[in-house]
């Protein structure tokens, strides 16, 4: 068995043992992007296969993550390497400085492994909008992999990472998890820091880890959570021990679901997997399943594309051609800098984003759109207050759909949008949430993952491991899934 | 036709601050080149603003010592443009929720003292127009 399967944890213990060293596991790792991500398949997790350079620091404390290589999305600054958000505008722009994350990563000794590919900016749910050509799903070729995070759930489905960083504005890490059959925890607006986060939406933007089991999420997680004065919607809380969440007894807790059903858009096999297999597993372990409404949750969508292409309209602002990236070498003056360099440099959803977003902002219609949406998003907000009064957490589907084919969404960007139905409102509401592998599709000649997710109170991502890793260590579904044949 | 001369005065206070407003680069003249920088005035990617102590502390004394009314919720706005010199393509300002409002200052001119009102900035000030 080759050591890019084995999780961080089981690393960790390796290293302990004096089994294998780091640079066992890197060798092993860079056979396996060789095999898997560079050549035949080309699932093309990573942007650059060719030059990973694993990165560390000389001097570092030893942790459990020490020696362990991360990959990282190319949306997160790492030092002296190129960060593109796989957009052409950004090509050749190098970061001179680290992400907090990555800091951190680097701090207790884990090696910075390679860039992952992503939709252009964090703008898909597929990883078909990157300017280097799309992610395929290790699950099945002909598949997405979801997105934006596509390339870091697919590394780590694929073997070729060991754990991966994702970022989600409204699903960009739980969607392409649930696509993949791996983990993707969506942290607590400011429980990570966005420092060195290029930034998609503001309000909407966090990172977290991609992981093969719930162990990982949670040691990742407790690595890279925390304070940052870099970063002013950091909360400065103390984080928890998040692996000491993990095997306890769920014996007691309320776990909501939506007593409304999305019947058109869901998957028959999907529904199955969530509201009858998933409920009765934790319905087993003693967990008590409640009813409850989230009135306002079917204008998510809606809210969304206000809110988040309004955000990014004025966070892409920055990409001109004045200072770094692409530029237009032709222009012969700064308005045709301006608009040559934006031009060309921005792909189709990116310019379509900026111009809704513009749009949204403008005088006139700023109060229709932007306000308004603000409003509705609060609501959505005291929805899930109002249900965690009665539950500890929420679970639906990740994704109505298991991963579609390429191409499938690619000229319908609406269709596109609601594949993350499920997903949005938690970005939203600022909720943590998790999703794990619950089942598999098997009616399409592979086995296609399909994604739970649990959502839960505000800080309280130690509640959703504890639920997470209960429901895991009983199904084994991020074992059955197994190795990618 | 008479006119009636009003006339408004927009004033821009340097602050004398130890760093700049939104990250830890000195403020001082004389530096080498590109040695007063980091990613944060640069805009890079990535970046996030933090706002000085002291510029709130010596904002809150001037709208104290104004008479104005400071306030209790303070919030920051992108001003959106395309300027050269402007690296994030947005100034960060303060549209309807600014340190403080209102006030007066008085002037005396001759023999007469007159209380001069401040106003706070018309919200939505700067905001993008739909069709220019």
């Amino acid at each position: 068995m080759s050591l890019s399967e084995k999780t961080a944890f089981e690393l960790s213990e390796l290293y302990r043992k004096k089994e294998c060293t780091q640079e066992d596991v890197l060798k092993d790792l860079g056979i396996a992007v060789k095999a898997k991500d560079r050549d035949a398949r080309r699932i093309h997790a990573y942007i650059q296969p060719e030059s990973i350079r694993p990165r560390e620091l000389k001097k570092s404390a030893a942790s459990r993550l020490s020696g362990i290589p991360i990959a990282v999305k190319d949306n997160i600054c790492v030092e002296g390497e190129e960060i593109t958000c796989a957009s052409k505008i950004l090509k050749g722009f190098i970061s001179p400085y680290n992400a907090t994350v990555v800091q951190k990563l680097l701090n207790v000794g884990a090696v910075i492994f390679g860039r992952t590919n992503m939709d252009e900016f964090a703008f898909g749910s597929s990883c078909e909008t990157s300017v280097y050509g799309p992610t395929r799903n290790p699950r099945d070729p002909e598949r997405v992999p979801g997105g934006s995070s596509g390339g870091s759930a697919a590394s780590v489905a694929d073997h070729t990472a060991i754990a991966a960083l994702g970022s989600d504005t409204g699903g960009s890490i739980r969607q392409p998890a649930s696509f993949c059959g791996v983990v993707g925890m969506k942290p607590t607006y400011g429980r990570v820091s966005r420092y060195g986060l290029v930034a998609f939406a503001s309000s909407l933007d966090q990172i977290g880890p991609i992981t093969k089991d719930v162990r990982d999420s949670a040691l990742l997680l407790g690595v890279i959570a925390g304070h940052d004065p870099k970063d002013s919607t950091s909360a400065d809380l103390p984080v928890p021990d998040y692996l000491a969440c993990l095997g306890q007894s769920i014996k007691g807790m309320k776990v909501g679901i939506l007593a409304d059903d999305n019947k058109e858009g869901l998957n028959p096999l999907v529904r199955a997997s969530v509201k009858e297999e998933a409920q009765n597993t934790l319905r087993k372990l003693g967990v008590e399943i409640k009813e409850i409404s989230l009135p306002h949750m079917k204008y998510a969508v809606s809210v969304y594309y206000i809110v988040a292409p309004s955000e990014a309209s004025s966070n892409l602002a920055r990409f001109d051609g004045v200072r770094y990236g692409f530029r237009d070498p032709k222009a012969a003056s700064v308005l045709d800098l301006y608009e040559n360099t934006r031009g060309e440099g921005f792909g189709a959803e990116a310019k379509r984003r900026i111009i809704l977003g513009t749009y949204s902002l403008s005088s006139g219609y700023y109060d229709a759109y932007y306000l308004k949406a603000m409003k509705v998003r609060t609501k959505i907000k005291q929805d899930f207050d109002k249900a965690f009064k009665e539950v500890d957490a929420i679970m639906m589907p990740t994704s109505p759909s298991v991963a579609f084919k390429l191409g499938e969404k690619t000229q319908n960007p609406l269709e596109m949008y609601l594949s993350d139905i499920y997903t949005i409102s938690a970005n939203l509401a600022g909720i943590p949430a998790i999703s794990i592998p619950c089942g598999i599709d098997g009616t399409h000649g592979k086995s296609l993952p399909i994604g739970l997710q649990f959502l839960g109170k505000p800080f309280d991502e130690g509640t959703l491991y504890k639920l997470a890793h209960a429901f895991e260590q009983n199904t084994d579904f991020h074992r059955k899934l197994g190795n990618v044949k | 036709m008479n006119y009636l001369v009003t006339i408004g005065l927009e004033t821009h206070v340097q602050l004398k601050t130890r760093t700049k407003i939104f990250c830890g680069c000195k403020l001082e003249f004389g530096g080498q080149p590109n040695s007063h920088v980091c990613p944060v005035c640069l805009g890079l990617p990535g970046a996030l603003p933090v706002l000085n102590r002291e510029v709130f502390l010596l904002g809150l004394r001037a709208v104290l010592a104004l008479q104005g009314t400071p306030s209790t919720v303070i919030k920051f706005d992108r001003k959106n443009y395309f300027y050269p010199d402007l690296p994030k393509g947005y100034q960060i300002s303060q549209y309807d929720s600014p340190l403080g409002v209102g006030g007066s200052i008085e002037i005396r001119s001759g023999d007469k003292t007159k209380k001069n009102t401040l106003n706070p900035p018309a919200s939505g000030r700067g905001r993008r127009k739909a069709h220019p």
